[in-house]
């Protein structure tokens, strides 16, 4: 046997020993309990969501029987059609992209630089970790009531192109920024920037040219992040956007009058940006970026 | 390098998120701490902090802030070891396992909370299988406003969507662990039980503290679960009576006096939990 071998070992090899020791049937237990607990799994992670989407594609007139099937009768765009007539559904979601997309690049473009400075300029650095972490202790909706209040002087409560929204998901996104490209520029050596800057390259200069770069990762994984915040917000989007709603509150209004069909159908739609956050997830956490930007 | 130039940059980037954070939070909350010491004419008043503590709405609230987020991260921390172990000796494709067990997390908020609605309601998907099963007799009403039954039910939804973090985390602490220490263990004649017990659980329970003290925090700012399945009034919490007293009750210095309350008791939490630790870490 070789001596690198001792160290090559996978975590299964070693429970394959564990197994093989064992008695036959009790390996047949463990397989059969790893199935038994795999499928639960996945009906309770994964049997509400084709929930969610029956009740969308079913026809309308079918939400209201008793008990309810798993499976329609037929399938219908009914409830979307009804929805795309009544409501203007389009402003909802366009509202909804839109307080997403500009709060995402707002805190990256004032967030990437801060963080920078903070993994580079030591003394600061304990001031700027410890605002991320009382921004986080806050409760949303502590600061949303008086924000209202502080809102309608500047005639952006209530907005249709909601930048009030905007400001308030900033106080969300820009810590999140910070730490993660903070996270991000401690792990880039300092060496790379100063000889750019011994070749007379600007302090600012070294930054666009060297530093950014080397970070693209980290920008695309707050850029999802970042959005996905701001798209899945409730609590600020509640309060700020009493009538031109994004649409959580749209999804939840419609809950809560009843509209189960209609609400499903948002959620639906609200949903085709989180699979990207699945399949991107993986990555994220392969990279180990998640833990530092818990950090 | 040229530290002079680079000091002013540093502090002028650096300046620009500290002065929107000031803009944004710490003026709303000090606008908020007036209107929640004075009276409608401006003048000095405990008014609306003894309204808010003889309401009986907000002790309702207040009783709730306290069993549901408690009760919540306990939950997470036993079922998100528990599912990071098995999952260490999963002999599967962990990759699809590991984006199964992560979708709760992943899917938006209030998605989540509607599915947990549809199967959950009086007429939902869970009371269409137990009357499937057992007939009329079977149906339970899971969410009656003060049962018993509703608040385990808003614990566990409450609980399961963010379980993934806390699993996620541990997972990845035992993952990190050296392989040695296991098969030292295993060669000295420890079962598997021994091997969970005594070696893999202690050597997680740091990065579980850092995946609970983060929960802990979201924990007691608890607003949508409650707020979307049941009602303000099925089941209050601290939030839920800030925006009820905001929106319906139309009176927002009660509601930023709500909000004041649990802001300021997080915040005593925090600090006294921070210097707890470090007390001890000193010692």
């Amino acid at each position: 046997m070789n001596k690198n071998d001792t160290y090559n070992r996978t975590e299964s090899d070693l429970s394959d020993r564990i197994e093989k020791s064992s008695l036959w049937w009790r390996k047949i237990r463990t397989t059969m309990g790893n199935n038994f607990g795999l499928i639960i799994l996945l009906i309770i992670n994964l049997g509400p969501i084709f929930l969610v989407v029956r009740q969308a594609f079913a026809p309308e007139s079918e939400s209201a029987t008793w008990p309810l099937t798993l499976l329609p009768s037929k399938l219908s765009l009914q409830n979307l059609f009804n929805l795309w007539k009544t409501q203007s559904l389009l402003e909802h979601l366009l509202l909804s992209l839109w307080v997403a997309l500009g709060t995402t690049i707002i805190s990256i473009f004032i967030g990437f630089p801060a963080g920078w400075s903070l993994a580079r300029w030591k003394k600061i650095e304990g001031f700027g970790t410890r605002f991320a972490i009382v921004s986080r202790i806050l409760p949303p909706i502590a600061i949303a009531i008086p924000l209202t209040a502080l809102l309608i002087p500047l005639r952006i409560y209530n907005h249709p192109f909601g930048p009030g929204l905007i400001l308030a998901h900033l106080t969300i996104g820009l810590p999140f920024a910070i730490l993660l490209s903070y996270s991000a520029f401690l792990e880039i050596p300092n060496e790379l920037e100063e000889a750019a800057y011994i070749d007379g390259c600007s302090t600012f200069g070294a930054f666009i040219r060297i530093a950014l770069p080397s970070v693209k990762g980290t920008i695309a994984t707050a850029f999802i992040l970042i959005f996905l915040l701001s798209w899945d917000e409730f609590t600020y989007a509640l309060l700020i956007q009493l009538t031109h709603r994004t649409m959580p509150p749209l999804i939840y209004y419609y809950t809560e009058f009843g509209q189960l069909a209609s609400a499903s159908v948002l959620a639906v739609i609200m949903l085709i940006p989180a699979i990207l956050i699945i399949v991107f997830l993986q990555r994220i956490l392969n990279r180990g970026v998640l833990r530092g930007g818990i950090k | 390098m040229n530290y002079l130039t680079k000091r002013k940059l540093t502090y002028t980037l650096v300046a620009i998120p500290a002065l929107g954070f000031l803009t944004l939070q710490i003026i709303p909350l000090i606008y908020a701490g007036i209107t929640a010491i004075t009276d409608a004419q401006g003048n000095f008043s405990l008014h609306n902090i003894l309204f808010v503590l003889g309401d009986k709405l907000f002790l309702q609230g207040l009783k709730y802030n306290i069993i549901i987020p408690i009760s919540s991260v306990v939950l997470e921390a036993f079922i998100g070891v528990a599912m990071a172990i098995w999952f260490y000796y999963l002999r599967r494709k962990k990759t699809f396992w590991r984006t199964v067990a992560i979708i709760p997390f992943a899917v938006p908020q209030i998605v989540y909370l509607l599915t947990m609605k549809l199967v959950f309601r009086q007429h939902g998907y869970l009371n269409s299988l137990l009357y499937n099963l057992g007939g009329a007799d079977w149906i339970v009403n899971w969410f009656r406003p003060g049962s018993i039954l509703s608040m385990i039910v808003i614990i566990f939804v409450d609980a399961w969507r963010v379980t993934p973090i806390v699993f996620l985390i541990v997972l990845a602490a035992l993952e990190q662990m050296p392989e040695s220490y296991i098969q030292a263990a295993r060669v000295d004649g420890a079962s598997l039980w021994q091997v969970i017990r005594h070696i893999q659980i202690p050597l997680v329970i740091p990065a579980l503290l850092v995946a609970l003290s983060l929960r802990a925090v979201d924990a007691f700012r608890i607003f949508a679960t409650p707020f979307v399945l049941m009602g303000v009034q099925g089941m209050p919490v601290l939030t839920s009576v800030a925006y009820h007293y905001k929106i319906d009750a139309n009176n927002p210095a009660a509601a930023n006096t709500t909000a004041l309350i649990l802001a300021g008791g997080l915040f005593i939490a925090t600090a006294l939990t921070l210097f707890l630790s470090r007390k001890r870490n000193r010692i």
